[in-house]
């Protein structure tokens, strides 16, 4: 089968390692967030922030890595506010995270206007490093995602802190009553999702390509919200989910480039095969997943 | 545990805020204040054909702050009203460019038409909530991107109007919207009046009937409304159908009365501007129309904005931000003894 093998081949593999990466990193940072129970829609925003303080890190000093520790920085900043605004202001953690999405969206755009000149596009910049593997490239920020994803599975399941981060989320005031400093706990978990966050942007703006265009995220921070619903809320199922969800985002490229040719499939159909196999993906869930308990809660009292 | 009280300390935070939005807008600091506010009333009220644009845009944005808020009542969250004004949109584009109706009745056609494919949209979201238990945040939001990308190619294939542009052709003349005010090249036309008339039933319908205290008692507290034999999903379902039937009417609006041709850029984000417009009203839909106003004086007042004071369109966004999370926290920051409980409180059924 030509046609299967056009589509199907090591550039698809590398593809799905590379789109899955954002969505791993970001998603991890959900699993985090949300099991210390707090809802964590803003990676959708933190991402955007992040790409575009990658790419202005780089522009400014010429080195991809100080735009990688811009891009947490921006994380941990939009995460310090959906930490306050859900935590302490008692606003809904859903509308506090929509607002941020929104802001980012806004600031990213006027920003570019004011710091590069541009609109729309941001001018090319420096880009990570990637490393060889077959006879592709296999990006830095790749590996940083899987590592992340094995070393949050051995936090959260292995340790104290990851036992007092999970009894956090199911129910507070009972971590409350056996001396979990449960503010402390939801504060750190929500500020390493803004890290994860922002590390994902990074890999978005340069890792995978070496500029920042507006809007540039469109909707993976949502389907990374998806992954980690769908992976169960644990990092191993979450790591599967967001290879899936790569995939077809690869899938859906690779079409774009093959199968207008081959099959006449117009482009816009092939760009919407990720939308299409989330909402397969959630409609499908076989059994219901079932998350944190004490998700979407305002903590109370002393912690 | 709170390092500081933040509530002892809320005046150093305003300013705070303040000091940070003044740095993010530094650069375009010459002649602000002064140079802003007129621009934006300049902008938006200057002309006859502005306040006719602005008008227009309030009815749009109420309808879409409507689709917003009336799933939120019952603590669900439709962040969908951007796809579903696109299905409005189209529905009412093939009503009114493939069937021939007597004057009277093709625009009323056609809107009804819209209205029920922004439903029928919503409806998607609906089913996998209710049945399968997906988050309707994330499908609704995944809808959006699947109803704007079908549209492109809707308008770049099967319904192009053979020109190099990506539009559908003209909607009939008997299908467009009766004119009330005309401002050339703007004209305010009934959609606006009907934007108004349905917050009035809307806020009636919240607050005078059965179902909207069903509906409300279902976002207020779930246990409750299990315990009183009220259906959640129900609820639920019926109020996500009757909010994407208005963000329908949305993009028929757009489509019937000012547009006239359905084209894949007919919302430049509209649906989420509801978001904004519904929260600002403080989930009262008497209030939406007001809110609706202020911000469609923003879109309307763009360009003035841009060209007068040099601020970028997309400032727009950052306005919204601040003020959904403004009004979100003034339970906190009012003094704890006139304190009273949230009406809808944060209690999401994820999945189970």
């Amino acid at each position: 089968m030509g046609l299967l093998r056009d589509i199907l081949n090591l550039h698809l593999v590398l593809g799905t390692l590379s789109k899955a990466t954002p969505l791993l990193l970001a998603a991890l940072g959900g699993v985090w967030s949300e099991r210390a129970g707090v809802i964590n829609f803003a990676l959708e925003g933190m991402m955007l922030t992040g790409a575009f303080a990658a790419v202005w890190g780089s522009y400014v000093t010429g080195s991809p890595w100080v735009g990688v520790g811009c891009a947490v920085v921006a994380g941990l900043a939009l995460a310090a506010v959906h930490g306050l605004a859900s935590l302490h202001l008692r606003v809904n953690q859903i509308v506090s995270a929509m607002a941020l999405n929104i802001l980012a969206l806004g600031a990213t755009g006027s920003l570019m206007e004011c710091v590069f000149g541009t609109v729309g596009t941001s001018p090319s910049v420096a880009k990570l490093p990637s490393l060889p593997l077959a006879e592709g490239r296999v990006g830095v920020l790749s590996i940083v995602a899987v590592v992340a994803a094995i070393g949050s599975g051995l936090l959260l399941y292995r340790t104290r802190w990851g036992l007092a981060v999970r009894a956090v989320g199911e129910d507070p005031t009972a971590a409350l009553t056996v001396g979990a400093r449960v503010f402390r706990l939801k504060w750190a978990c929500v500020l390493a999702s803004g890290v994860l966050a922002g590390l994902a942007g990074a890999h978005i703006s340069t890792g995978d390509l070496s500029q920042f265009l507006e809007g540039m995220t469109g909707g993976r921070g949502y389907i990374a919200v998806a992954a980690v619903i769908f992976g169960r809320w644990r990092p191993g199922g979450v790591m599967l989910a967001c290879f899936l969800f790569g995939l077809a985002d690869a899938l859906g490229e690779n079409l774009q480039g093959v199968g207008i040719a081959r099959w006449h499939i117009s482009p816009e159909w092939a760009l919407m095969v990720p939308f299409l196999v989330t909402v397969a993906a959630l409609a499908g869930l076989v059994g219901r997943s079932v998350a944190p308990r004490g998700l979407g809660e305002t903590p109370s009292g002393e912690g | 545990m709170l390092p500081v009280d933040l509530r002892r300390h809320r005046w150093w935070i305003l300013l705070a805020a303040v000091v940070a939005g003044l740095v993010l807008l530094g650069p375009r600091l010459s002649g602000f204040g002064g140079g802003v506010a007129t621009a934006w009333a300049h902008g938006a009220f200057g002309s006859a054909s502005s306040v006719a644009l602005t008008l227009e845009l309030a009815g749009v944005l109420t309808l879409v702050g409507l689709a917003f808020l009336l799933p939120f009542q019952g603590g669900l969250f439709n962040i969908g009203a951007e796809g579903q004004l696109y299905a409005g949109g189209l529905a009412a584009v093939l009503v009114g460019v493939y069937t021939s109706l007597p004057a009277g009745l093709h625009f009323g056609a056609a809107l009804c038409a819209a209205a029920l494919a922004g439903a029928g949209w919503a409806a998607l979201a609906g089913a996998l909530k209710c049945w399968r238990g997906a988050h309707e945040v994330v499908t609704t939001i995944m809808l959006n991107y699947i109803a704007v990308g079908m549209s492109r190619y809707l308008v770049d294939g099967p319904l192009n109007a053979g020109t190099y542009a990506a539009q559908t052709q003209p909607v009939a003349v008997t299908a467009q919207l009766p004119v009330l005010w005309s401002a050339p090249p703007m004209a305010v036309d009934a959609g606006v009046v009907l934007a108004g008339v349905l917050a009035v039933l809307v806020a009636l319908g919240l607050r005078r009937t059965v179902w909207g205290y069903e509906l409300r008692v279902v976002g207020g507290n779930p246990r409750a409304a299990t315990e009183a034999g009220i259906s959640q999903g129900r609820a639920w379902f019926v109020s996500l159908l009757l909010g994407g039937a208005m963000a329908g009417l949305a993009g028929a609006e757009l489509v019937l009365g000012m547009e006239r041709v359905f084209t894949a850029t007919l919302s430049p984000g509209f649906g989420y501007d509801g978001i904004a417009v519904a929260l600002l009203a403080g989930g009262e839909a008497w209030a939406v129309p007001l809110s609706a106003l202020l911000f469609a004086s923003l879109r309307s007042a763009d360009k003035a904005l841009q060209l007068e004071a040099g601020l970028s369109p997309r400032v727009i966004y950052v306005v919204q931000a601040v003020l959904i999370l403004a009004v979100a926290a003034r339970a906190a920051w009012r003094p704890h003894w006139r304190r009273s409980r949230p009406i809808v409180r944060a209690e999401v059924p994820w999945g189970s």
